[in-house]
């Protein structure tokens, strides 16, 4: 009895240790085909010292069901994602992970994520979400654009 | 008898002080003596007479002072030489038969020479002698002629008076400076640490006084001229760091103004520097003066004045920025909020002459933020009565508006069934309040009425879309508006119906809900 409460604790213990700091669960969801893609998101951040520019990725949520993720990259460099959404207004967050000087992963701050919003998709559109981060990541703007689909390939390889 | 004796006695002492020049006395080398006269008397013959006078000055630091009484046909020039015969000050003021002063030679233990020319080509006279008096003083407590330069300018010793003349009205001997009259004096402050100096120049009639602060590398640092003619000049709380030393230059502003009857009077003073006062020169960020404390007390002075004050702000966490600027006498004052270069983030200007202006709430994140006093003509100033301005950051606490939040890209995020407390202010200030709707429902969006303030409310879709707007009608009204709206995000607008409209003291509580 008493080794099986030990082995329970060890087992609770790892577990709780183990969850929100570790990288993100790999692999990360292939990117949909080029040619089915209908969603893309670019973020990047503007750093102003080589010190600042650390490693970060973005999880993107859509109605609070995780979609996928941009690969780990330096915040200066822009990172992709695209997939497929059902054509419709979604409710979409964008979460921000940075990996600390101790090589873990963990979210940034509350109020260093664009909080939840609506983004609609349009049949026949490709919808294309920029987040550009600056001032240390205090702030952020987003840009939404929509074009025909096949041109967001276009713009992605140029 | 005893008034006989008495008679006799001051005489004597009379033709102690007393000398007759002794012709030929037209080289240095034949100059009457005048050790210990205080009046001389002498003949220019011919127009092209001069006569030198020698004088052995016996102690350092005094000053002498010249009267050359005017005689018929005679335009008198009158010289101070030094050992090497070199001129160090000319006196030309007045024309043919007036009389010339000179006032606040600076004398050093050695030999000088005095030299009394004509300048009437048909002068000369004959029958009447001229009289020159002098008179001697102590020199620490005043200028010491010539001072006319940086490399020439006297000591001052802060905590005291000086006494000086802004005469003559030109110097002969600056052609190459436009003949211009100036005094210079050198601040020396020894001791380590910071200090704030005052430097008050008296007025003098019928002279505009500039008084300008240079450094230690002659470049000009300050410049004050708050007062017109007749008026005093004030520099008030200059920041220095010890050991340094600095320069005054005082000079009339208008060419030819001077005043040999009443001297000016130059009070210094220095003070150990707490904090508590703005640290002249504050006028550029990177001159900024810390903010550490609660209040700091500041002057505008001279006109144009702005004085810089930087903010440090500590931690990650969101925090949230206020300010009071007092109001000060006669003055129309602003205060600026700038980042970290010098930008700016917010112009508060929202009250009138006099009265006060305040920062109701900004929020920052760690870095250095910078608030700027100035007057808002910039040609207003008071060297005397100032302001204060006080600052304090606090954590950001929920349920607060986060300015800046002026534009759609800026908005703040609103939960439904949540409120958020803020301020129209400074004037033509918006408000944007992002907030989702996860299904369709009917949505009321209001917000309490501020006194003196019409509150005029707009909803956008989340294209961008005006959907609708409502006014709050009369001033200090609230405002609402109910809309059944689809699932999105969506953008409220909330501002003042007029840009004048705002209100430092009230908040208005701005909510969203679903019906």
């Amino acid at each position: 009895m008493r080794r099986l409460s030990a082995l329970a604790l060890w087992a609770v213990l790892t577990a709780a240790c183990a969850s929100p700091l570790l990288p993100p669960p790999a692999p990360p969801p292939e990117p949909a085909p080029a040619e089915t893609a209908n969603f893309a998101l670019e973020v990047h951040e503007v750093v102003t010292t080589r010190e600042a520019d650390g490693l970060s990725f973005t999880w993107i949520y859509a109605g609070g069901k995780r979609l996928g993720r941009t690969q780990p990259q330096l915040q200066s460099r822009r990172q992709h994602w695209q997939g497929r959404l059902a054509a419709g207004n979604h409710p979409l967050r964008f979460e921000r992970w940075i990996m600390a000087g101790d090589d873990t992963w963990s979210p940034a701050g509350e109020d260093r994520q664009p909080p939840e919003r609506f983004i609609r998709v349009v049949e026949g559109m490709q919808t294309k979400v920029q987040i550009k981060y600056y001032d240390n990541g205090r702030r952020h703007e987003v840009k939404i654009n929509r074009l025909p689909l096949g041109k967001l390939d276009d713009e992605q390889t140029n | 008898m005893r008034r006989f004796s008495a008679a006799v006695l001051f005489l004597l002492a009379a033709g102690c002080g007393r000398t007759i020049e002794q012709e030929p006395n037209d080289h240095f080398t034949q100059a009457t003596p005048i050790n210990g006269k205080t009046r001389i008397e002498g003949t220019l013959r011919t127009a092209d007479d001069v006569d030198m006078f020698r004088l052995d000055a016996a102690e350092p630091e005094r000053t002498l002072s010249l009267h050359l009484g005017g005689i018929r046909g005679v335009d008198f020039v009158l010289s101070v030489l030094d050992a090497d015969r070199h001129e160090i000050k000319r006196f030309d003021e007045t024309a043919l038969g007036g009389d010339e002063r000179a006032f606040d030679i600076g004398l050093a233990k050695g030999v000088y020479y005095l030299r009394i020319a004509n300048k009437n080509p048909d002068g000369g006279n004959t029958e009447q002698r001229y009289a020159l008096e002098l008179e001697y003083a102590g020199g620490r407590d005043t200028e010491r002629e010539p001072n006319d330069s940086a490399l020439q300018a006297n000591d001052i010793v802060p905590g005291g008076v000086l006494r000086g003349h802004f005469y003559p009205s030109r110097n002969l001997l600056a052609a190459e400076n436009d003949f211009l009259e100036e005094d210079w004096f050198r601040i020396n402050v020894h001791k380590d640490g910071t200090y704030l100096l005052n430097v008050d120049v008296s007025e003098v009639p019928g002279v505009d006084s500039v008084l300008e602060l240079y450094g230690p590398n002659s470049y000009k640092i300050k410049e004050v001229d708050a007062g017109g003619a007749g008026e005093p000049e004030v520099l008030s709380g200059f920041g220095i760091r010890g050991p340094v030393h600095y320069f005054l230059r005082l000079r009339s502003k208008a060419k030819n103004a001077a005043n040999g009857a009443i001297p000016y009077q130059i009070l210094t003073e220095l003070i150990p520097y707490q904090g508590e006062r703005e640290f002249e020169s504050n006028d550029h960020r990177l001159e900024a003066t810390p903010l550490r404390q609660d209040a700091i007390a500041g002057l505008i002075s001279p006109a144009g004045d702005q004085d810089w004050y930087k903010i440090a702000i500590e931690g990650d966490a969101r925090t949230l920025l206020s300010a009071q600027l007092s109001g000060a006498a006669g003055l129309d004052l602003t205060l600026t909020v700038t980042d970290e270069i010098g930008n700016p983030l917010r112009v508060i200007d929202d009250r009138g002459k006099e009265q006060p202006e305040s920062l109701t709430g900004l929020g920052v994140a760690r870095g250095s933020y910078y608030l700027v006093v100035a007057e808002k003509t910039g040609r207003a100033a008071d060297a005397r009565r100032g302001y204060t301005l006080k600052a304090a950051s606090i954590p950001y606490p929920e349920g607060l508006e986060y300015e800046i939040n002026d534009s759609s890209a800026a908005a703040q995020s609103i939960e439904m069934d949540r409120s958020i407390d803020g301020y129209i202010a400074p004037k033509g200030d918006q408000d944007y309040y992002t907030f989702n709707v996860y299904q369709t429902a009917e949505i009321a969006i209001d917000a309490t009425g501020v006194l003196n303030v019409g509150l005029l409310l707009e909803l956008y879709g989340q294209e961008g879309a005006l959907i609708a707007q409502s006014t709050g009608g009369r001033s200090g009204e609230p405002v609402q508006l109910i809309r059944t709206l689809e699932a999105g995000t969506y953008t409220a607008l909330l501002r003042g119906a007029s840009p004048e409209h705002n209100n430092i003291r009230d908040k208005y509580t701005f909510r969203v809900r679903a019906r």
